[in-house]
């Protein structure tokens, strides 16, 4: 065997979404690939057969786990750890540091998402909302006075969300997405003529139904503005009826399984039958290719670079032999071109640890998330809680206006799995009735039937400004068993987002009156994600939406890659992910970055032409 | 009356429709005998033999629409929500095999024999045993003569649209086509006996491989007719199940499958009762009263079945969540022991109810 460095069209770091986008795209057009993934994979597997690797094997897991938190499917993996939401803690008054888990967190407020380290990535655990952003989401600094613009528009990315719509297999119906029906010009959508989603949106649930009716004609004031409460369908990344000619990919592994979505009510943290998009089906293509190599258990660590050309000339990583220990081989690969796909955590990390591509400081900073209040109450008369997808509609008659020079804009989820999130029902509530309310037999099934069906729960997606101090650093005392840095996180959440949930609180209220919801709401002081406002209370959760950290710009000075994702510094160095988004807005980020990367994929593609 | 194959060849629209109820009916029969089998299998175990049940009711079902499209574009209605649809287990099937009789019975070797008899291919059948590819053959031969008749009158253009749509149909097992012709009539009937029998071409040689395309038989191999990967007919599928292995590029139905051992646990499931009959769930009315509920909800599929193949497909999205329901109802069924010490546990009688004898508010 020979042990010459196989030189690579590409290098890939990171099996993700973003990176199984990159390496679908290049691989097809006949260039050499190589991902390298820092967590564990499944080898394309559905089924376990004894060797805990397929899709199988996460089931087995979470039907086991006593916390069904996001990542409970995934391995824990010392060697490539992750976040996990049980480890967020409020970072304590009298020290500076909550170092419990992976992050380490400098406060004041904590940092409330997570992410997987697994091939897939964090599509393996998303909800899959696909979104597009909004216009005036992309010039917030000249609209608003507020946060940044992108160095592109909504008409810019056009075409590549038609492509990422498409390959992810988005259902949706395109005359509803429009929003062209809510009387709020700042929210409509401009879809191109004759456009419409690979398949039919997904039903709505009898939840979104009762509450489209409950709240026909609903308006809030904002600063003396009228705006519709309407409750739309929401696009979302999993089967459902096909449009014409198209067909969605089954499950990785088996294709017997994966077709239509048949709400089997886990979508978070993981669907049996794949119905649900993951990027597990992406690096299946992938592969197919016969260009693309997968290398699991590689986690990059550092970038070295070609001081005369800045080039990235080679990428060093550590190769483990397994979960069960520390032992690792070190290696190097070169590419043509580099591109980190690895997460906007990760990716930060990556190149502070390499000290590469942040001559403009950015490195790192305007970490942004959803911050997520919810409200929660019991219906007058049974809804249907948890069947269906976690969310079939929300109300995003709020996701634009005038009001957001002054405050957050959101979108308001509805949640179809009762008060599963903040309460963890249905399983961790039924303990309480039992211990604490006495109740057994015919009294607790009563009570179970009387009142499960009806929980309901909204959830508020805020907006969050691009904030150099919210930002992900590295710091020696901070290293994980392989000796690779563990993110550093300061964070907080201004009084433009807590305004944001001061007023989606009142509108909150206002719905909840008109329906007769009656409120179980309760924000603690305890919680960590406990925010004031004007003397009130709020509790804010993560929504896993990690944006920022190594934004798109068109100064040099002031971002870290230009409008094409290259690095300004290093011409061979492409970054993908939601580390390029310069603003959050309202929209789950997913769509809009999967349409970057076939762009940014594109890109690649012409660069390594004039090679 | 329980419809019953007239064996004849067929001469006239009328029999056509005949039969082709019948098909209607012949698949859904299967259906009951399989998922008593798949449900009866505890809960995440057994994946490999739970797939592969699954995928050959998906089949069936699948089947039973491409019948009921041909028999709506040749102007036909097909009959669904009534007592006579469904057979009492045990049963002989519809088609006029009268050499075996279906059983509703827990996943073990015996339900695979059951199984294997179902969908026997002709070519291995016994001289004179008749077989569901023998019946569909029947129905393409009529199709033939009748359209020799009738010419393109034997589709009308007004029958197009009232057909069960693609996008309707749950996924799995096959590409719904529209019937619009003879060509396309006999491409539907193809997909049913292809996926169902296997049926080789005339010059079927027992010993030529299967058209596997891998090493290992699991992964692709596309079967253009399918839109799906790799496909062995159900009596090879249930045949690897019973021996335990899986075919392999190479192999031959005579060879047997010489691939990689298929883990099965045939303890990992509930001992459910045989061929259960109403009477037996009469001394235990909580029993009772969960096979009531179950044959309400499979009465209610029927229902919204028989609507959906008349008229109103949207009912078909509904209908997904009627069979889940069915799935749920019959495993809290099985988990039940019967109190008679047999050591037997509940399991549904599969009985369609009709409307005037629910109880109120169903």
């Amino acid at each position: 065997m020979t042990h010459h460095h196989k030189e690579y069209d590409v290098v890939i770091v990171g099996a993700g979404i973003a990176g199984a986008i990159m390496a679908k795209q290049l691989g097809e057009q006949g260039k050499q690939v190589l991902i390298l993934e820092a967590g564990t994979g499944t080898d394309g597997r559905f089924f376990d057969q004894g060797k805990e690797k397929g899709y199988e094997s996460y089931m087995a897991r979470f039907f086991t786990a006593m916390a069904k938190i996001p990542n409970a499917p995934y391995p824990n993996n010392p060697n490539a750890p992750q976040p996990l939401v049980t480890d967020i803690q409020k970072p304590p008054l009298d020290k500076p540091v909550s170092d419990h888990g992976y992050f380490v967190q400098y406060g004041p407020d904590p940092f409330a998402s997570t992410y997987t380290r697994s091939e897939g990535g964090t599509t393996l655990h998303w909800l899959g909302t696909c979104l597009r952003m909004l216009p005036e989401d992309f010039e917030l600094k000249t609209r608003f006075g507020r946060g940044r613009d992108w160095p592109i528009s909504y008409q810019d990315l056009q075409p590549w969300y038609e492509i990422a719509e498409q390959h992810i297999g988005v259902s949706a119906n395109a005359d509803v997405q429009t929003y062209q029906q809510i009387d709020n010009p700042s929210v409509q959508l401009p879809f191109e003529a004759n456009y419409d989603y690979p398949m039919e949106q997904i039903p709505q649930s009898f939840l979104d139904q009762y509450l489209a009716k409950g709240l026909q004609g609903m308006q809030v004031e904002i600063d003396n503005q009228p705006y519709p409460i309407d409750v739309v369908a929401t696009p979302q990344g999993r089967n459902g009826m096909p449009r014409g000619d198209y067909r969605p990919v089954g499950a990785v592994g088996n294709p017997d399984l994966g077709q239509r979505c048949a709400g089997n009510s886990n979508c978070v943290p993981i669907c049996p039958i794949q119905a649900k998009y993951s990027a597990l089906k992406t690096l299946e293509q992938a592969k197919n290719t016969g260009n693309v190599t997968i290398e699991t258990q590689a986690v990059a660590y550092n970038l070295e670079v070609d001081h005369k050309t800045q080039h990235i000339s080679k990428v060093h990583y550590k190769r483990y032999h397994s979960t069960k220990s520390a032992a690792y081989d070190d290696k190097t690969v070169k590419g043509k071109v580099v591109v980190l796909a690895a997460h906007a955590v990760e990716n930060a990390k990556l190149l502070l640890a390499s000290n590469v591509a942040n001559s403009s400081d950015q490195v790192g900073r305007n970490l942004m998330d959803h911050p997520t209040m919810l409200t929660w109450g019991l219906m007058p008369c049974k809804i249907g809680a948890f069947r269906g997808p976690g969310s079939t509609s929300g109300i995003p008659s709020l996701r634009g206006g005038a009001f957001r020079a002054e405050q957050a804009a959101f979108r308001i989820e509805i949640g179809n799995w009762g008060w599963s999130w903040p309460e963890g029902a249905p399983i961790a509530t039924v303990p309480e009735l039992i211990d604490e309310q006495n109740l057994f037999g015919p009294a607790l099934r009563h009570k179970i039937a009387e009142e499960y069906p009806r929980m309901f729960r909204f959830g508020f997606l805020v907006e969050q400004l691009p904030d150099p101090d919210n930002r992900v650093t590295i710091d020696d005392q901070y290293r994980d068993q392989l000796g690779n840095y563990r993110p550093v996180i300061h964070y907080k959440v201004t009084d433009y987002t807590r305004a944001g949930m001061a007023q989606a609180k009142e509108v909150s209220d206002a719905i909840f009156q008109r329906l007769g919801v009656e409120p179980f709401t309760k924000y603690k002081t305890s919680d960590p994600g406990y925010v004031q406002y004007q003397g009130k209370g709020y509790v804010y959760n993560g929504a896993g939406h990690l944006v920022g950290t190594h934004l798109m710009g068109d100064d040099p000075k002031t971002s870290v890659v230009n409008r094409e994702q290259r690095s300004w510094d290093h011409p061979n160095l492409y970054l993908v992910g939601c580390g390029n988004m310069p603003t959050i807005a309202t929209s789950n980020p997913t769509l809009t970055m999967a349409a970057l990367t076939f762009w940014a994929a594109d890109n690649v593609l012409n660069a390594l032409d004039q090679y | 009356m329980y419809h019953k194959l007239q064996k004849r060849p067929i001469e006239t629209l009328e029999q056509l429709h005949y039969d082709l109820q019948l098909a209607i009916e012949l698949e859904f029969s299967t259906l009951p005998v399989y998922l008593t089998a798949l449900y009866s299998i505890e809960e995440g175990t057994n994946q490999c033999a739970c797939t592969v049940i699954r995928s050959v009711v998906m089949e069936e079902m699948f089947h039973l629409t491409n019948a009921a499209n041909l028999l709506i574009a040749t102007g036909g209605s097909p009959a669904i929500n009534s007592p006579e649809f469904l057979p009492a287990f045990p049963t002989k099937l519809p088609d006029g095999e009268t050499w075996f009789e279906a059983d509703l019975q827990k996943f073990s070797p015996e339900a695979l024999q059951n199984f294997l008899n179902i969908e026997m291919p002709t070519a291995l059948a016994k001289e004179g045993d008749i077989t569901i590819g023998e019946f569909y053959a029947g129905i393409e031969n009529g199709l033939q003569t009748l359209h020799n008749r009738m010419g393109p009158e034997l589709f009308p253009a007004d029958c197009h649209d009232k057909q069960i749509a693609h996008k309707y149909y749950y996924g799995g097992g096959g590409e719904l086509t529209p019937v619009t012709d003879l060509a396309s009539a006999n491409f539907a009937l193809n997909a049913i006996i292809a996926q169902g029998e296997g049926v080789p071409d005339e010059c079927w040689d027992p010993d030529q491989p299967f058209p596997l395309g891998d090493t290992t038989g699991i992964g692709s191999g596309d079967h253009q007719l399918f839109m799906q990967p790799r496909e062995l007919s159900h009596y090879y599928r249930f045949n690897e199940l019973l021996l335990g292995y899986r075919y392999v590029q190479g192999d031959t139905p005579n060879s047997g499958p010489t691939g990689p051992a298929i883990p099965i646990d045939y303890h990992l499931v509930y001992n459910v009762v045989k061929n259960p009959q109403p009477e037996h769930y009469q001394p235990y009315p909580a029993i009772a009263r969960l096979d009531t509920e179950f044959n309400l909800t499979l009465s209610l599929l029927l229902d919204q079945l028989h609507l959906a193949f008349n008229g109103q497909p949207d009912l078909l999205v509904a209908a997904v969540g009627t069979m889940f329901g069915l799935k749920e109802k019959a495993q809290s069924m099985m988990r039940v022991p019967l109190p008679d010490h047999s050591g037997h546990n509940a399991t549904p009688t599969w009985r369609y109810i009709a409307a005037k004898d629910r109880p109120g508010g169903c």
